[in-house]
């Protein structure tokens, strides 16, 4: 569906997300805690948007969400995604709730997708040697 | 009169014949529209002494070495499309500061015969962003990007699709009214709405704007003749946080929502005194988004004004009467300024909203800014 090998690789080197594309690598979703005041937050940023401070930890959380909005792609416009329809979903994690994360998601037909449905992250290899990671989201299979 | 007159007037408006093939050159239809709106205006184009352009359109520099002009001001209003809007407020207060008496804001693209908008380049805030969390996942249009609010508010408050086809068929109305529309001529039925192929979904075909090769212009002086048309008040705001929609909070808030807010309080005059609006109509669904955002309805109450031709011609406030970017054109809003002033000038023949006095326009761009304004005819 995917043409995993077409899909741009982005400065994986970026130190506002290397700690995220290394923990995909090993399977792990990682966010950004505030370093003093424990507030999550995505996208990384440098600063605290809730106490200022630029005190930084990466947390591994657990890659469970649910559907918060989405949309079905049907017009190619993107590179590595020339096979339509996909769709792409912002899925709010189960924990914390706070943090919504963008990811493709799969293995639903575009009629079934529902706001509010559980899904889980699922990690899959992409660009044109495999270097970096992505999280594809798809209904729980547990 | 309203309270909050900032004092400085649209004084020309000028634009050419919006296609979507044109034979010139990008750089001719820009100086079309320029000596157009300066013709309107009554002023020799070499009076222009401020000059604001858009970023990815015909640069100023252009204008000023076709037209021999050499301005005191300029600056580039980066918002996307609500630079237009917002680029009045920055040309207001440049003429009502005195660092220029005349400024010009102009746009001039071949938007649909030459690059599309996923080939040019983007000016989106937050690039990594886009590169680390869009692209990899295959979004890289408004369309898409949009597309995920407007699902959103599906579920919130529900939205039937005929709802959005009554916001593409009214623009086509009102275009069938103007013979410089690009789709002129062209009958859009509510079987031809729901047949569009997928864009983004809820988007089909006709829920998107055009793209058109074509220009605009508008000059804003300090002069207060009686022709012209007054900027009662203008305002600008962004979402929060305006490089990301994925984790803003309320999902729905966008910039017009503090905009029109900060109008609303400064003129003293609410939406209900509007006799028209030109709401910035990349897609049908961020019609309905600001017209409730700028207190048009209230929150899931947008439908029962569009339903039953509120939004027409002779309805309760009547939208886009151009065909805006959906029909007439897309010149990333400042079409929607031109039509306001011509509204307020009475010059719109068959499309007319009868005694037009105080007229709405917004802007919407990049990631949910937005600019808002009120613009004034004599009669105010």
């Amino acid at each position: 569906m995917f043409d995993f090998d077409q899909i741009p690789v982005p400065d994986l080197t970026d130190p506002n997300f290397a700690p995220f594309w290394e923990a995909t690598r090993e399977r792990k979703l990682k966010i950004q805690k505030c370093g003093d005041c424990g507030t999550h937050r995505w996208p990384p940023r440098v600063t605290c948007q809730s106490c200022r401070s630029t005190g930084l930890e990466w947390v591994e959380v657990v890659p469970r969400g649910t559907l918060y909005t989405h949309t079905t792609v049907g017009r190619a416009t993107a590179k590595g995604f020339s096979n339509t329809p996909y769709t792409v979903g912002f899925v709010t994690l189960d924990e914390p709730s706070n943090v919504r994360v963008i990811g493709n998601v799969v293995d639903v037909e575009p009629s079934q997708l529902a706001i509010g449905m559980a899904l889980e992250g699922r990690f899959v290899p992409a660009g044109p040697s495999g270097e970096m990671t992505l999280i594809h989201w798809a209904p729980p299979t547990t | 009169m309203p309270g909050g007159d900032n004092g400085a007037s649209i004084i020309g408006v000028g634009n050419t014949r919006y296609s979507r093939k044109a034979d010139g050159s990008a750089e001719l239809l820009a100086i079309e529209a320029v000596l157009a709106a300066a013709a309107d205006a009554g002023i020799d184009p070499r009076q222009i002494d401020g000059i604001i352009p858009y970023p990815g359109h015909v640069g100023d520099d252009v204008i000023q070495a076709e037209l021999g002009l050499s301005p005191r001001f300029r600056t580039t209003v980066d918002m996307g499309g609500c630079s237009a809007v917002s680029a009045l407020r920055i040309a207001s207060m440049a003429v009502m500061s005195g660092a220029a008496r005349h400024v010009l804001l102009f746009r001039g693209l071949k938007g649909s015969s030459g690059a599309r908008k996923a080939d040019r380049p983007s000016f989106l805030p937050g690039q990594p962003f886009r590169r680390h969390l869009e692209h990899v996942y295959g979004i890289n249009t408004p369309a898409q990007r949009y597309a995920v609010l407007c699902q959103r508010y599906k579920h919130e408050y529900g939205l039937d699709r005929r709802t959005l086809g009554e916001i593409a068929i009214a623009a086509r109305a009102h275009a069938n009214l103007n013979p410089g529309a690009q789709m002129y001529g062209r009958e859009l039925t509510m079987e031809d709405y729901l047949a569009g192929r997928l864009i983004a979904d809820p988007y089909t075909l006709f829920d998107c704007c055009l793209e058109t090769d074509g220009a605009s212009a508008v000059i804003v002086s300090a002069r207060n003749d009686g022709r012209d048309i007054r900027i009662l008040s203008v305002a600008e705001a962004q979402g929060n946080s305006p490089d990301d929609t994925s984790n803003r909070e309320p999902f729905l808030e966008i910039g017009l929502t503090q905009a029109a807010n900060d109008v609303w309080a400064d003129l003293g005059v609410g939406p209900e005194d509007m006799d028209a609006a030109m709401i910035y109509d990349c897609f049908t669904f961020e019609v309905l988004h600001q017209i409730e955002e700028a207190g048009f309805a209230r929150h899931g109450e947008a439908a029962t004004l569009i339903a039953d031709g509120g939004i027409r011609l002779g309805g309760k406030l009547p939208i886009n009467t151009h065909g805006g970017m959906l029909s007439e054109a897309h010149q990333a809003g400042l079409n929607h300024v031109v039509e306001a002033v011509r509204q307020l000038r009475g010059e719109c023949g068959a499309r007319q909203v009868q005694n037009a006095r105080l007229v709405a326009v917004t802007g919407w761009g990049q990631l949910g800014d937005g600019s808002f304004a009120v613009l004034g005819g004599k009669h105010v």
